[in-house]
């Protein structure tokens, strides 16, 4: 439904679609190689150092934290001392605490949803463009069900009925990015099977099932990892809207999302519990989107002129 | 043309369907029985003869397939169904917060594209500068800072820096078009942020994508001031991208507005939303989402035919 703009910066689905045309059945990327360039993009290495550091704080959040994220203290809105390095909230709980584990939260939402909707939607894409006829049409028909609600609505739509839950925000999630990577890879697909390193595994007497996951698969996963790159980014922000929206996760556990609205009740007694929470989805978000752009640049040199 | 634009209609109606059977099967999938829902906070609860009565009227004593022909029917006919909360029509409560979402919208799209297209515009023309640099480093910023954050923050900006700040106040247009306009300002730029960094983008790569093309330099060679190279000409085949990324943008905006309108707490359809999923009123759930869903692929295949008026390669 939505048009996309062949060549746009802006539609990562069309920018990275055409990666697709990149054939070869090795794998179209060294490790080594990318590493090399991202690293040589400085905003690139900037962003992958705020991923890096978000995702470390959430990894070993129960490490990190000098305190209980849910216990209380007579130390209400403390400002930053020794003790809370960031201060306290409304109920005494130490705001570092909770924003280390707010970022599990995060994360956990984040990379579940992005790995299982480009897990199922990759299947559907690849399916779709494999067989096209009228497994295609079927299948992307669904797509365009899905491609027919705007993200956050039909999130919103799904937690709303589910009730909020960590479970819930990701099966949320994962639902509406389904049809992005089922684009993504259709697309791909469809242009990678008419290499003729597929034509010789069919020579061969590969069967669909080999064709598909040894001979179409490695060629088509750098546009899923640069779209899965900007997903991720967009994923963080859905959560944080959702639990914003007190359809998330629900308290006194924290995420970002929560601690910035409980903080809107409070923040003109004290407006860096407001500001906080949301410097932290910034942080990650940027991370995300800065990585992601370079990557794009590396993975996609047709889109390397406009830099 | 006309065959382009009805075959493009017609690819609407087996979206729209899936749509419709998709949010009915959400109502279905409630955990849970609504009518224990609904009678959970009211006096006739327990009461047998005043719950089978409320399960005749609503249907569910009938088959899915039966519930869903009716419910569907209904739709068609412009009945959305009654708030189990209020008691009203549900498409008479969205109507009557339409006009709030259609402002916010506008003035949102206008703002982005009055400021998005002549700073995309500069940053080309001034291609590896720092004015680029910096206008670029903004926009991925811009795209990255959760905007209910900016609205939040601007409230709290409001309250304590410039108590007189027109917000949280709403009037209806018709009640004094001047006073909502005033209110409206702020949600509404607030909200343009999270569409104006694609706009300014869009506009970027665009113009830099024209600049290099043939006809670029045929206007240069004839002379043409560079002024008028760049307005009238390559501005002028830019904007139909900027049209599209646009048009793609609807979704984030019908996001946003939901967020925009509970922060600054305007009676739109969004805060209909939040509201009735509170109270688990769901014929208002499944109406506002069917409509904003429904308002979501009109508009795009609004955007799609202008572009194909624009650009007849579009029509193949």
């Amino acid at each position: 439904m939505a048009s996309s703009t062949p060549g746009s910066v802006a539609d990562p689905v069309a920018a990275t679609a055409a990666l697709a045309g990149t054939p070869g059945p090795a794998r179209p990327w060294g490790g080594r190689r990318i590493s090399r360039q991202i690293w040589r993009r400085k905003t690139a290495a900037v962003g992958l150092a705020l991923a890096t550091v978000v995702l470390v704080g959430a990894v070993l959040a129960p490490w990190l934290s000098p305190a209980d994220p849910v216990a209380m203290t007579a130390q209400r809105f403390a400002t930053p001392s020794a003790q809370a390095w960031l201060g306290t909230d409304q109920f005494g709980r130490d705001l570092l605490s909770r924003l280390l584990h707010g970022a599990r939260v995060s994360m956990l939402v984040s990379f579940a949803a992005v790995g299982l909707a480009a897990l199922i939607g990759g299947t559907v894409g690849l399916c779709a463009g494999y067989f096209e006829g009228r497994v295609d049409l079927l299948l992307m028909r669904g797509v365009d069900v899905l491609m027919a609600f705007p993200t956050l609505l039909l999130a919103l739509a799904v937690v709303a009925t589910l009730g909020g839950s960590l479970r819930n925000l990701i099966l949320a999630i994962t639902l509406a990015y389904i049809p992005i990577f089922s684009r993504v890879v259709r697309g791909s697909t469809l242009s990678v099977k008419q290499s003729e390193f597929v034509d010789a595994s069919r020579a061969l007497g590969a069967r669909d099932g080999r064709i598909m996951l040894r001979a179409i698969l490695p060629n088509v996963l750098a546009p899923v990892i640069v779209q899965a790159t900007f997903n991720l980014s967009t994923a963080i922000m859905i959560e944080a809207a959702l639990s914003f929206l007190g359809l998330g996760v629900q308290p006194p556990a924290a995420s970002w999302g929560s601690m910035l609205s409980e903080a809107r009740n409070f923040m003109e007694l004290d407006p860096w519990l407001a500001v906080a929470p949301g410097g932290a989805i910034t942080m990650a978000v940027l991370g995300f989107n800065l990585f992601g752009d370079g990557l794009r640049d590396v993975l996609d040199p047709r889109l390397a002129g406009e830099r | 043309m006309r065959r382009y634009i009805a075959v493009r209609v017609a690819s609407l109606l087996p979206i729209l369907f899936g749509v419709s059977l998709l949010v009915f099967a959400m109502q279905a999938l409630v955990p849970g029985d609504i009518v224990d829902i609904m009678m959970g906070g009211d006096q006739a609860f327990g009461d047998r003869n005043a719950e089978a009565r409320l399960r005749q009227q609503l249907n569910l004593d009938r088959s899915a397939p039966e519930r869903y022909a009716l419910w569907l029917g209904g739709m068609l006919r412009g009945d959305l169904g009654t708030s189990f909360v209020s008691g009203k029509p549900v498409l008479g409560e969205i109507l009557r917060r339409l006009p709030v979402n259609l402002e916010l919208a506008f003035l949102a799209i206008a703002m982005a594209l009055c400021l998005g297209i002549p700073i995309g515009t500069l940053s080309a023309v001034r291609r590896d500068t720092w004015t680029d640099a910096g206008i670029r480093f903004g926009s991925v910023l811009g795209y990255s800072v959760p905007n209910f954050w900016v609205a939040t923050l601007t409230v709290l900006a409001g309250s304590r820096l410039w108590p007189g700040m027109p917000i949280l106040q709403h009037v209806a247009f018709t009640e004094d078009p001047w006073r909502n306009l005033t209110l409206m300002v702020i949600p509404s730029f607030v909200l343009s942020l999270t569409v104006l960094p694609l706009i300014v983008r869009m506009t970027r790569a665009s113009v830099l994508e024209n600049l290099r093309l043939d006809y670029v330099r045929t206007a240069r060679s004839k002379g043409l001031p560079e002024r008028r190279v760049i307005y009238r000409h390559v501005l002028a085949n830019s904007l139909i991208a900027v049209l599209n990324v646009t048009g793609v943008q609807i979704g984030v905006l019908i996001g946003g507005l939901v967020l925009t309108e509970e922060i600054f707490i305007l009676p739109g359809i969004g805060r209909l939303l939040l509201e009735s999923i509170q109270k688990r009123d769901f014929p208002v759930i499944t109406g506002a989402t069917l409509f904003l869903a429904t308002a979501f692929v009109t508009i795009n295949l609004a955007v799609d035919l202008l572009h194909g008026v624009l650009d007849p390669r579009v029509r193949r």
